[in-house]
């Protein structure tokens, strides 16, 4: 590139100001790559080689000593001189043969006849593809110079020699600052970056300097002190994964059940904790502790990752992992965005489907009030809470007239029909705007709309055998908005995000049930619309002391949950006649407010020759208010004689109400209705000292908690657990190479029961209707967590990792058998078993297998091997009839692969990925019963993307190619089994 | 946080206060009981009767939503919390001649450590039905009366005893009914939950939530230091009597056109049946929702076997209708009078079945649901058997008098007969020996009475003369003498 000499002169005179006194710069290569861990002494003064391979001395004039060791042993010794206080001095050391070369270069600043110049050049990596990342923007501060990274993400500058800081912006991977990059006259000084859209910034980059870089590759997982996997919007974007929760299926033991809830490691929703931006995610079932993954849209997550290791700054029920999640920052460019996608299912679309007679508004996934609980009946009945008695005595009971009223504020909408099945469409657009004085703002909207459906679904439990049909309609609607602002030392930002995620569920069960001879035709109408919104204000201050860095983060955070199910029903015909006690209309809403403050502060310093410390503290407050509030309707029928077969819509005619046929009652229990709080203090301390090759960390985490559980018209039921816990965890990093890296850890980590799961009532599952009976008596599980890791790094893009974990859980809580009997046996209760050890091997691994001018190829995976056994309580043992069984949830084998091919010269790319999960259990059962399994299975996806030009992309993607069977089992026997069909979704990105 | 938790400590010590007011304060029926309110002579139950507390013959009682004797269907983790329990039991006595109407959502439930004592008179029988209307023939218009003890139960699948896997013995087994109906059980196989004799209870059976219905007469855990002896259920919509575990003994039961099963003892119930007289809907062609009503249904299938179920019943006359010959839509659906099935045991004497499609069927139990495992010397796929001794039983049935297998040990008469019924319900001649009577010895020394015929009332009983007769639901046995012959 060509250089500006006015800019030059800038430059130059800005390090002329900077340095006062005479430096000496050394830097130590052998084989053209950085030598780090090294100690230079001058003058008896021995400093280490930092990360970025340079070491920095003062000087003054005369004859300076310089000698090297490594680990104490000494490796050579040299002298140089220079004259006066003002001189400087350059040292470029090549280790050769284990013998030290000096290349000196003595002069004073702003005295040479010709500024030397020297270079930055360097490389970008992905971490996500482990490709190039092109279209960066690298600009060095102080300067006006910038450039922008090529299509094999390289990017050099010409500069005079100093100190430089150096920023790296791009759209995807976010803002990343290389400070201290020093160039020297007549060298070129490597900066290779790896770069992730996951790491926002916690992570500290490689930089090393000659022209061969050794330790670029996943050089975030490497660098972090813990063991961490990224997945970035790159990568999603490669994958095809349109949610975080598809997304995450493509990390290492990382698996993902029903499609909404993580399991890491083994280890499912209970032993994961998951954070949107640093603040604890609500979640939207209220039954379950986790949190549905696919609530957020690739289009607002910037990027996930998942630290499967405990460290003090994550919440203390991080045992599986912690699912950390950030949305989008603020844009680094001016520009917008428009995409639209067309889908259509193989089985799905264009067949006949369940539909019934919904609102105006249901595309936009809002009821129009249709399904909503009619005002006269909410209101005789304080929202279903009340009892309907019909009887005499108006002091009791309610007169035929007001029943007959109630009755038919009903809307008389049962039945399912067919319709035909539309092809999936959604949109989105995006802006961004940069304005002067370091302000952006970035917003996007996006909407979708998908048909799916279960085929040639099928059961066969137990002599209950016969078939269904299950369809659902999504429609997802986001809107997204954040504004930044960024200066020397600061930044904030404000995030806004509204999520809304609306399933219409209708699904049409009929079975033959043979130890009752009987034909069962069940019908479930439900409508859920889940919401969140939520607004986030956080900031990030620098500042420097001589060789220390502090960093201060904070954020305070609001948000509310929503999930509104209006208007459920759901009922069942014996044998063509209407089984009127299975009828329920059931009307739901649960609202969660969550308020969080954190701070966090990190200072890393150089104390001394042969330390570098870095120390983080922080704490947050956390504050969950949630609301459940539930009727439930049914019908009585009042005369024996009154019709019990057509349809449903036929039998509960208006006529059969004001015939006294058919009465509607209501069924609400007095747990339905329930107000929980969960409150949280929580500090944390942790260090981590760079000795020589090894690193450090040791930290603790201090826990307060308070879960509090209150039913309005069951106040004996009413729970409370509080909490006080300190979790220490301690690692160590060893690099006994610059390929060949170790690391072991240790931590203790909690597992807390569930809101509802203390319950001392009887509760009903809202998705199976099954009893679950709550334990007053759970306890917090204790977990022990221990790691160890090798990686080794064979090329700049290539490694393979191999990781060895055991975890040993006290008092594991399980979903279990309860002890009960009658119709109260079909549920599950929730019990403190012995103990639960898993041990996990995980392999992950990335190697090229092509790599020409125009076109590369890369082979990439992992495969995880957990063994995870439960020892059972006497109880649960006597129940299920075994001592011991796997962990709930948990595949023996995970794996996945993919198989990377870009034309680069014509901007196509093409991605197989194949994942694959073992048999794992989804139901315990009771006695010689067998436990319920879901069968293994292996899944394919396409993922195909063509950059027509600079402004437009295509992208097409294939997935669940070969249409696997889902099946579940018992003892080898299949139960339920049913297909989904492939997807196959064509999106156009414009780019304006 | 603190102030909440302060608040929680005053809730749960005012709720230790009331549970405790038993003990304090005895005095019966004082006005100021939170659990009742009375307007006129009608009086409404609700909530926790937390003291001694009488009905008396001269109010209408109203039960309203879930009204439970006693605090012991909470959890208890020890022994001190068992006997806490019985401390603090309480005792709803029933005058005789009471009529208690229950509300749509009315049910009784009397929790372990408490007593119903409702002693009626052939006279001035003791009468539970709902406030809905004034007969006593509607289905489901209450919910019914449960009865929780300390009695042993065993769970299903084999699952054995509750009180097995802790130091104290102590269980806490949820019972069926709805969210209310809390935990029962216990290793006491004498306990006493009281007395019903010459009680009535109609029309109940109604949906508790979800996927629940109540029957007539519930008695989970209960023991047989309780005494139930003249109890009529007539008119439920689920079954007339089902026991969960315990060992409590019933004798002289009238089951009256109930809509599911009559007399349905499952999970471990060890005890003796002697005089019942069941007897299906006489005008009803077909049972309601998925009620498939047998005369007798003993214990789960397959899967939800109960090894440990034992049942001795004697003298029991069983009379169907056409409501127990519906057929669904693949033709099946023709109950038997009786199922016994599941690996139980179970004897019976001098009974007979009349007016069903088979007469007497017995089941054994694929235990895993799995056809591949068979046990030793069983039929394929049948892990455990039941034991079924047949003395002196008879049936009058369309099709068949064994509907799969046979008995596993027949004695004197066994078989088809011919059967003739007369207005006192008893066979119009009959005369049978029984060489060993072997009660089920649950501890409590039941000794069957010795009879010498077949059915629940001796040939050549006047009608009038009939222990049934009187206090029974007014018309509930006209027209038995010729139901299905």
């Amino acid at each position: 590139m060509k250089l500006n000499p006015i800019l030059l002169g800038a430059a130059s005179a800005l390090f002329t100001v900077q340095v006062m006194a005479g430096q000496a710069v050394f830097y130590v290569t052998e084989e053209g790559s950085a030598v780090r861990d090294l100690a230079v002494t001058v003058d008896g003064k021995k400093k280490l080689v930092s990360s970025s391979g340079f070491v920095v001395f003062d000087i003054e004039n005369g004859d300076h000593k310089v000698e090297l060791s490594q680990y104490g042993e000494w490796l050579g010794e040299f002298n140089f001189e220079t004259e006066n206080s003002q001189q400087n001095a350059e040292v470029q050391v090549e280790m050769l043969g284990g013998e030290a070369m000096p290349d000196i270069n003595v002069y004073t600043p702003g005295q040479e006849q010709v500024v030397a110049l020297g270079q930055i050049s360097g490389y970008l990596q992905s971490e996500e593809t482990g490709g190039p990342v092109s279209g960066a923007r690298v600009t060095v501060e102080g300067t006006e110079l910038a450039v922008m990274t090529d299509n094999d993400g390289f990017f050099s500058f010409e500069l005079p020699r100093g100190a430089y800081d150096v920023v790296v912006n791009h759209p995807n991977y976010g803002k990343r600052d290389v400070s201290g990059i020093r160039v020297m006259g007549n060298v070129n000084t490597g900066v290779n970056l790896t770069m992730s859209m996951s790491g926002d910034g916690m992570i500290e980059e490689v930089v090393a300097v000659g022209s061969y870089i050794p330790s670029t590759a996943t050089a975030q997982e490497r660098d972090s002190s813990a063991v961490l996997d990224a997945i970035g919007a790159e990568q999603m974007a490669r994958f095809g994964d349109s949610s975080a929760a598809s997304a995450l299926t493509r990390v290492a033991g990382v698996s993902v059940v029903g499609g909404q809830f993580a399991v890491v490691r083994g280890m499912a929703g209970r032993y994961i904790s998951a954070t949107l931006n640093g603040s604890p995610m609500p979640s939207t079932d209220p039954m379950r502790r986790d949190v549905p993954l696919d609530l957020f849209p690739a289009s607002v997550l910037g990027g996930i990752d998942i630290q499967k290791t405990f460290t003090a700054d994550m919440p203390g029920d991080s045992t599986g992992g912690a699912i950390r999640m950030s949305t989008k920052g603020m844009p680094d460019e001016d520009g917008s965005k428009a995409t639209v996608t067309l889908g259509l299912n193989t089985r799905t679309t264009f067949s006949d489907v369940n539909g019934y007679e919904g609102g105006e508004y249901d595309f936009m996934g809002f009821d129009d009030g249709t399904r909503e609980l009619p005002s006269y009946a909410d209101s005789l009945t304080n929202g279903g809470r009340d009892s309907i008695n019909y009887c005499s005595n108006a002091a009791l009971c309610l007169t035929p007239d007001q029943g007959v009223e109630l009755s038919k504020s009903f809307e008389n909408i049962y039945n399912v029909d067919q319709v035909q099945a539309r092809p999936e469409k959604g949109f989105s657009l995006s802006t961004g705007k940069l304005l002067d004085s370091g302000v952006g703002l970035y917003g996007a909207f996006s909407y979708k709309d998908k048909w799916s459906a279960r085929h040639d679904a099928q059961v066969d439990d137990g002599g209950v055998y016969g078939t269904y049909e299950r369809t659902k309609r999504n429609i997802d609607v986001a809107g997204y908005f954040v504004a930044g602002m960024e200066d020397e030392n600061s930044s904030y930002s404000s995030k806004t995000i509204l999520l809304r995620k609306t399933d219409d569920t209708i699904s049409t069960k009929s079975v033959y049930d043979d130890s009752k001879d009987q034909q069962v035709d069940s019908v479930l109408l439900q409508w859920v619309e889940r919401q969140y919104l939520g607004e986030q204000i956080s900031g990030e201050h620098i500042f420097n002391s001589g060789d220390t860095e502090h960093t201060i983060n904070w954020r305070a955070g609001i948000a509310q949950t929503t999930r509104y199910e209006p208007d459920r029903r759901s009922y069942q015909f014996i044998n063509e006649n209407i089984l009127t006690g299975s009828l329920e209309r059931r009307y739901s809403e649960l609202t969660e407010t969550a308020m969080d403050l954190g701070l966090d502060y990190k200072m890393e310093m150089l104390a001394g020759d042969d330390l570098y410390i870095r120390m983080k503290t922080g704490f947050m407050v956390s504050n969950k208010d949630r609301e459940v509030t539930m009727g439930r309707f049914g019908v009585q029928r009042l005369n024996s004689d009154a019709s019990q077969v057509g349809t449903l819509e036929e039998i509960l005619s208006d006529t059969a109400f004001e015939n006294y046929d058919y009465a509607i009652n209501t069924l609400t229990t007095e747990t339905d209705n329930y107000d929980a709080t969960d409150e949280m203090l929580a500090g944390y301390l942790a260090g981590e000292v760079d000795v020589a090759s090894v690193t450090m960390i040791a930290g603790a985490r201090m826990e307060s908690s308070t879960q509090t559980l209150e039913y309005p018209d069951a106040s004996a039921s009413d729970n409370e657990l509080t909490s006080d816990k300190v979790l220490p965890m301690a690692g160590m990093i060893w690099r006994a190479n610059d390929e060949l890296q170790f690391r072991a850890s240790f931590s203790q980590t909690i597992s807390r029961p569930g809101l509802t799961e203390r319950s001392a009532s009887v509760q009903y599952d809202p998705e199976t209707d099954d009893p679950l009976q709550g334990n007053p008596d759970l306890e917090i599980s204790d977990i022990t967590n221990l790691d160890l890791r090798a990686e080794y790094y064979f090329s700049d893009e290539e490694n393979i990792t191999l990781a060895l974990f055991n975890k040993t859980v006290d008092s594991p809580i399980e979903r279990t058998v309860a002890n009960a009997d009658g119709s109260a046996a079909t549920g599950f209760t929730f019990r403190n078993e012995d103990t639960a050890d898993l041990s996990g091997v995980e392999i992950d691994f990335r190697k090229n297998t092509l790599d020409t001018d125009s076109l590369t190829g890369f082979i990439s995976g992992n495969l995880t091997y957990i063994d995870a056994e439960v020892t059972l309580s006497p109880e649960t043992a006597k129940l299920e009839g075994r001592d011991s069984r796997q962990l709930q949830g948990q595949s023996k084998y995970l794996a996945n692969l993919q198989f990377g091919f870009d034309h680069l010269t014509s901007g196509q790319s093409l991605t197989l990925l194949v994942n694959y999960f073992d048999d794992r259990i989804y139901a315990a059962n009771r006695g010689d019963l067998e436990y319920e399994v879901e069968r293994g299975r292996t899944t394919l996806d396409l993922v195909y993307r063509y950059d027509v030009s600079d402004v437009m992309t295509v992208k097409a993607k294939a997935k669940n190619i070969t249409d696997a069977k889902v099946a579940y089992a018992r003892a080898d026997q299949e139960i339920e089994s049913y297909y989904n069909g492939a997807d196959i979704t064509a999106s156009l990105e414009y780019l304006f | 946080m603190e102030l909440k938790k302060h608040y929680l400590a005053l809730a749960v010590l005012s709720a230790t206060l009331v549970g405790c007011g038993g003990d304090s304060s005895s005095s019966s029926n004082d006005s100021a009981d939170s659990f009742v309110s009375c307007e006129n002579d009608v009086c409404t139950l609700s909530g926790t009767i937390d003291e001694d507390y009488t009905l008396t013959a001269d109010k209408t009682w109203v039960l309203s939503g879930f009204v439970k004797v006693g605090l012991g269907n909470g959890g208890v983790s020890s022994a001190a919390d068992v006997q806490a329990l019985k401390d603090n039991g309480v005792t709803l006595t029933v005058e005789e001649g009471t009529h208690v109407r229950a509300l749509n959502d009315g049910v009784l439930l009397v929790t372990r450590g408490s007593k119903l004592e409702a002693v009626g008179t052939p006279a001035a029988p003791i009468t539970f039905s709902s406030y809905q209307d004034d007969n006593l023939d509607g289905e489901g218009e209450w919910g019914g009366v449960i009865i929780q003890g300390f009695a042993p139960q065993y769970g299903v699948g084999g699952t054995g005893a509750c009180f097995v896997g802790n130091t104290d013995e102590v269980c806490n087994v949820q019972g069926e009914g709805g969210t209310g109906v809390g935990f029962y059980g216990g290793n006491e196989p004498a306990d006493n939950s009281g007395t019903l004799k010459y009680v009535r209870i109609a029309e109940g059976g109604k949906v508790a939530g979800p996927n629940n219905e109540i029957n007539g007469l519930t008695l989970q855990g209960v023991g047989h230091g309780t005494t139930i002896d003249y109890v009529q259920v007539h008119a439920n919509l689920d079954d007339g009597i089902e026991w969960f575990g315990g060992t409590v003994n019933v004798t002289h039961a009238v089951l009256t056109s109930n809509d599911d099963d009559d007399i349905d003892f499952d999970t471990g119930y060890k005890g003796n049946i002697q005089f019942a007289i069941v007897r299906k809907n006489p005008t009803k062609t077909a049972p309601s929702g998925s009620n498939d009503p047998r005369g007798i249904e003993a214990n789960s299938s397959d899967a939800e076997f109960v090894r440990e179920t034992e049942g001795a019943l004697a003298n029991i006359t069983i009379v169907g209708s056409e409501v127990n010959k519906a057929e669904n839509s693949k033709g099946d659906g023709l109950q038997p009078g009786m199922r016994l099935r599941g690996a139980l045991t179970a004897r019976l004497y001098n009974s007979l079945v009349l007016n069903f499609d088979d007469c007497v069927r017995i089941d054994d139990a694929d235990t895993d649901e799995n056809e591949a495992t068979t046990g030793t010397g069983m039929p394929t796929g049948i892990d455990a058997v039941s034991d079924v001794t047949l003395t002196n039983v008879i049936g009058s049935c369309d099709d068949k008098f064994y509907a799969k297998r046979d008995a596993d040990h027949e004695n004197g008469t066994v078989g088809a007969a011919t059967i003739d019924l007369d207005e006192a319900a008893a066979l119009t001649s009959s005369t049978v020996s029984v060489t060993t009577w072997e009660p089920v010895d649950n501890g409590s020394g039941f000794a069957f009475q010795p009879t010498n015929y077949v059915g629940a009332v001796a040939p050549g009983t006047a009608e009038a003369d009939a222990w049934w007769y009187g206090w029974v639901i007014e018309g509930s046995m006209d027209g038995i003498e010729t139901q299905g012959e």
